[in-house]
């Protein structure tokens, strides 16, 4: 498959779904998991390859951007969790009490509910950028981590914050 | 995507990647600096292109998976249990062939080094495992050290036991060797350190992000701003029993 994307793509993309566990109560209320896989499929990256598969406790969305050669330059993952799993409206007041704007605008965007971000790391070899959010209607949490390799393969300019941004437009669409 | 760095003079790009580094560095790793922004300060701060620095191993490193797993190869090479990758092929190695040539006679104290490729995230499945199960220290890893030569260097004494002998390693030491450089002509896409600061000396505050073409390295390389380096990342005793236990050879083995 990789070598056929490779023919007729310029760069062959392969998505990648790892489903786990039952999400929140209230998550699956509001919104079966099922629905998040036509979010994504439909509004993330159109066109691209998805495998789903099933196992435990979070539902995992990954996004390979490999070169003609197969090797990865630009991995995108979006984890999808009950809201509190990773951030309450507690923790991030106490984290972000008394922190410089900048350090504030640095670390905890103004983003969804609220947001942390949890990367960077930086080599020349590549980029790690990670954020995790609550989506604004409270319902989930979401970690969005993107890998960079450096390369000169075209390719979208992206750092966690900006994937993250296309998951909450995608996920928000839904209720319009 | 324009290259936002190339409008800003040299020496405020380079003060630029400071703040880069210093952001990598706000965040501990198992209570170490991250190697990712170590090596990045280093790269900052040096002056010599043939230098060699070396940084100190956290344990995150010496414990991973990976060193691990290519140690316990290292031992198998030296106990001529596995082929060695040497020169592009596999061929025996380590002691079995020294004792048929006679380069060792079985008991005096032999020093040997092995060298080998240790990866982390060598396919997509094992990026996507480190990104979502990562710990900060293999997501560290991962980004300083994503491919590099994990050395051996050890001793052995030996002792005659029926047919076969009892290797004793004596010594054994591991360090990992690397070199930072960057590829000037790629580029990779990070957060804006300086986004909403007030400093007069930041870059594009408006940016929470943009690409950073590496072509911005090379000029701070050529105006001796920064130069590439040799890494070295230990070295450290190994202590693990299943790399430096004893092991029992023998001699008359056939190496086909």
């Amino acid at each position: 498959m990789r070598a056929l994307l490779g023919t007729v793509l310029p760069l062959s993309i392969v998505f990648c779904v790892l489903l786990s566990a039952p999400a929140s109560q209230a998550g699956q209320a509001a919104l079966p998991m099922r629905s998040w896989d036509q979010i994504l499929e439909a509004d993330l990256f159109t066109g691209f390859e998805r495998v789903i598969e099933q196992e435990a406790a979070e539902r995992v969305y990954t996004y390979f951007l490999t070169d003609p050669a197969g090797t990865p330059v630009l991995s995108i993952l979006v984890a999808l969790s009950p809201a509190g799993t990773h951030l309450t409206e507690a923790g991030h007041a106490s984290a972000t009490r008394g922190l410089a704007p900048e350090v504030l605008a640095r670390d905890f965007p103004d983003f969804g509910a609220r947001a942390r971000v949890e990367a960077p790391f930086f080599s020349p070899s590549g980029g790690l950028t990670g954020l995790v959010f609550t989506t604004s209607d409270l319902l989930f949490d979401v970690r969005v981590s993107v890998f960079e390799a450096s390369s000169d393969v075209d390719r979208p300019a992206l750092t966690a914050l900006e994937a993250a941004r296309i998951v909450e437009d995608a996920y928000l669409a839904t209720f319009e | 995507m324009s290259d936002v760095l190339k409008e800003y003079p040299v020496e405020q790009v380079h003060r630029w990647y400071h703040r880069l580094a210093d952001a990598v560095l706000a965040r501990k790793v198992d209570g170490n600096d991250p190697l990712s922004g170590q090596f990045l300060k280093k790269y900052l701060e040096n002056r010599s292109r043939t230098a060699t620095y070396t940084f100190t191993p956290p344990v995150y490193f010496r414990s991973s998976a990976e060193v691990v797993q290519a140690l316990r190869f290292h031992r198998r090479v030296f106990l001529t249990e596995e082929r060695a990758r040497l020169g592009g092929g596999l061929r025996w190695a380590g002691l079995i062939p020294r004792l048929k040539d006679g380069r060792w006679d079985g008991q005096s104290r032999l020093s040997l080094h092995y060298e080998s490729l240790v990866e982390y995230g060598g396919t997509p499945i094992d990026i996507a495992r480190i990104q979502l199960r990562g710990t900060p220290a293999e997501q560290d890893l991962f980004t300083s050290l994503r491919g590099f030569q994990l050395r051996s260097d050890i001793a052995v004494t030996g002792a005659a036991q029926g047919s076969q002998v009892l290797v004793t390693f004596q010594s054994w030491q591991a360090v990992g060797i690397d070199t930072y450089d960057f590829n000037f002509d790629e580029y990779l896409t990070m957060p804006n350190p300086d986004y909403q600061s007030q400093d007069g000396d930041a870059i594009r505050p408006d940016l929470q992000s943009f690409r950073v073409f590496h072509t911005n390295a090379q000029r701070m390389e050529t105006a001796n701003l920064a130069q590439p380096y040799g890494v070295r990342v230990g070295p450290w005793p190994v202590a693990d029993p299943n790399v430096t236990g004893r092991a029992l050879i023998d001699p008359n083995k056939r190496l086909p």
